[in-house]
């Protein structure tokens, strides 16, 4: 109650001064009358004399109210004729207060691009990303072998789809400045688990992705259609080098999709043709049929109906066999999330900052 | 400013307690007031502008009084106070306070 009247007086401050000078000078009015009633010559001057500084007297009044108000405006005014005296150092204050609100905004959208948000695909809380991980911790969480991937898509009921991923760097079409692309070599079913459109053409097919029999086909993101090809309208079937091999372009994947990773992929090939890329490579024709040739990422939809706690549990006990037949140690397996920050920490600790740094 | 006794010297709080007893009686400007004090008091409360009005501003500010110009005598246009229930009750509890305190000076002094 207190508190509204105190605004309520502030609403109407410049008439309260007026009545209270109107008040003040009746007042000095009846010193007057009662000087003259005694006799006094010089009544007013005398009434005058005896009355205080009305000012002062204002000012006190006013004080009752809003002695704290009335500080605050004063210190407001004051600092603002300060700064204006000195734009130079106003500039500086400003341009700082203006960075670090503007600089906490930007990292967060950073923040938020990089660790909060889940894939880009279809359905994104169904994908989970599968990781090898240590029997005992602490331990380092990796991928798995093609070899183990092959027998846990053989064998789940789990999932509608596991995929693997393999990411490499290739030179598309050589450039003279020697520049490389980012290319994502999957198995034939990425694109059809992850639920990614294209633009023309298609994904792979079953027969694409066999080991013993690669095809040199390749799919490439919108804009590497669109800015290295001019939106070439008969890009399907078209011939690009990859690696100074020719690979045919069999689909263009659907605008603003570059994988899953935080780095942009410009093409897709089947992991099948990794040999064909890379000819003279042993360590690529090995890595298709020998379990000890590690690591990819593995990851995949899980079924209708399955939670994430049974598809561990199951992809825990397939792991467990293949290792045992394969007299591999053994490992467990972890899946999570695909928003970057929902993976466990080894995994973390070295690539966040590698991530803001390509992000910058 | 004459020999005056300045509230400042009063205990804390007594100024407010002789306006809201002055006003007990009705509705009074502020120049009745002090003059209501000077004269009670036979001349020792002599009451100046620059302690009256801000008490009387303080009163307002906590609701203790009301008030609204009016016609004095001589027909001049003065600003009437007048207590409100608040206000009584407010005097009972600062009477009530005072008492005690002088109650307890004087047991202090009567002491050898």
């Amino acid at each position: 109650m207190r508190l509204l009247r105190r605004l309520l007086y502030l609403l109407h401050s410049r008439l309260h001064e007026r009545e209270l000078a109107e008040e003040l000078e009746t007042h000095r009015r009846f010193i007057e009358d009662a000087h003259a009633a005694r006799g006094d010559p010089d009544a007013a001057h005398a009434a005058r004399r005896q009355m205080g500084n009305v000012t002062l007297m204002q000012e006190e009044a006013r004080a009752v109210w809003f002695g704290w108000v009335d500080g605050c405006a004063q210190d407001l005014r004051y600092a603002i004729r300060t700064l204006r005296n000195q734009r130079g150092f106003a500039t500086l204050a400003v341009s700082a207060l203006a960075l670090g609100s503007g600089l906490n905004t930007s990292l967060f959208t950073v923040f938020n691009a990089v660790a909060l948000r889940p894939w880009p695909v279809r359905d994104p809380d169904r994908m989970v990303i599968a990781l090898s991980a240590p029997a005992q911790r602490p331990g380092i969480y990796g991928g798995f072998s093609f070899a183990e991937y092959r027998y846990l898509r053989d064998h789940t009921r789990t999932f509608s789809g596991l995929v693997l991923v393999r990411n490499e760097g290739v030179a598309l079409e050589p450039q003279a400045n020697g520049s490389r692309v980012s290319c994502d070599f999957v198995t034939g079913n990425y694109f059809r688990v992850l639920g990614i459109d294209m633009a023309a053409g298609r994904g792979f097919t079953p027969e694409e992705d066999r080991a013993g029999d690669p095809q040199a086909v390749v799919v490439i993101n919108h804009e590497l259609w669109q800015s290295r090809y001019g939106a070439d309208p008969n890009i399907l079937g078209r011939r690009i080098l990859v690696d100074e091999v020719p690979f045919t372009v069999v689909g263009v994947a659907s605008e603003g999709f570059a994988g899953t990773s935080q780095v942009r992929h410009e093409i897709w090939i089947p992991i099948a043709a990794l040999p064909l890329a890379r000819p003279k490579d042993d360590f690529a024709r090995n890595l298709l049929v020998n379990p000890n040739y590690c690591c990819s990422e593995v990851s995949g939809r899980l079924a209708p109906g399955v939670t994430r706690r049974q598809a561990e549990a199951e992809l825990r006990v397939l792991a467990t066999q293949f290792r045992a037949d394969m007299k591999q140690d053994a490992r467990n397996v972890v899946l999570t999330g695909t928003a970057f920050l929902q993976r466990p920490n080894s995994k973390r600790k070295t690539a966040l900052p590698v991530m803001l740094l390509l992000m910058a | 400013m004459g020999a005056r006794e300045d509230s400042s010297e009063l205990l804390p709080g007594t100024l407010d307690m002789l306006i809201l007893k002055a006003l007990q009686r009705g509705r009074q400007h502020g120049y009745g007031i002090a003059q209501h004090l000077k004269q009670t008091s036979e001349d020792v409360l002599q009451v100046g502008e620059s302690s009256l009005y801000p008490a009387l501003q303080r009163l307002l500010a906590n609701g203790w009084v009301t008030a609204e110009w009016g016609a004095s005598e001589n027909n001049r246009r003065a600003r009437y106070y007048t207590l409100t229930a608040a206000g009584r009750k407010q005097l009972e509890r600062e009477q009530r306070e005072f008492d005690r305190l002088i109650f307890a000076i004087q047991r202090v002094m009567r002491t050898a």
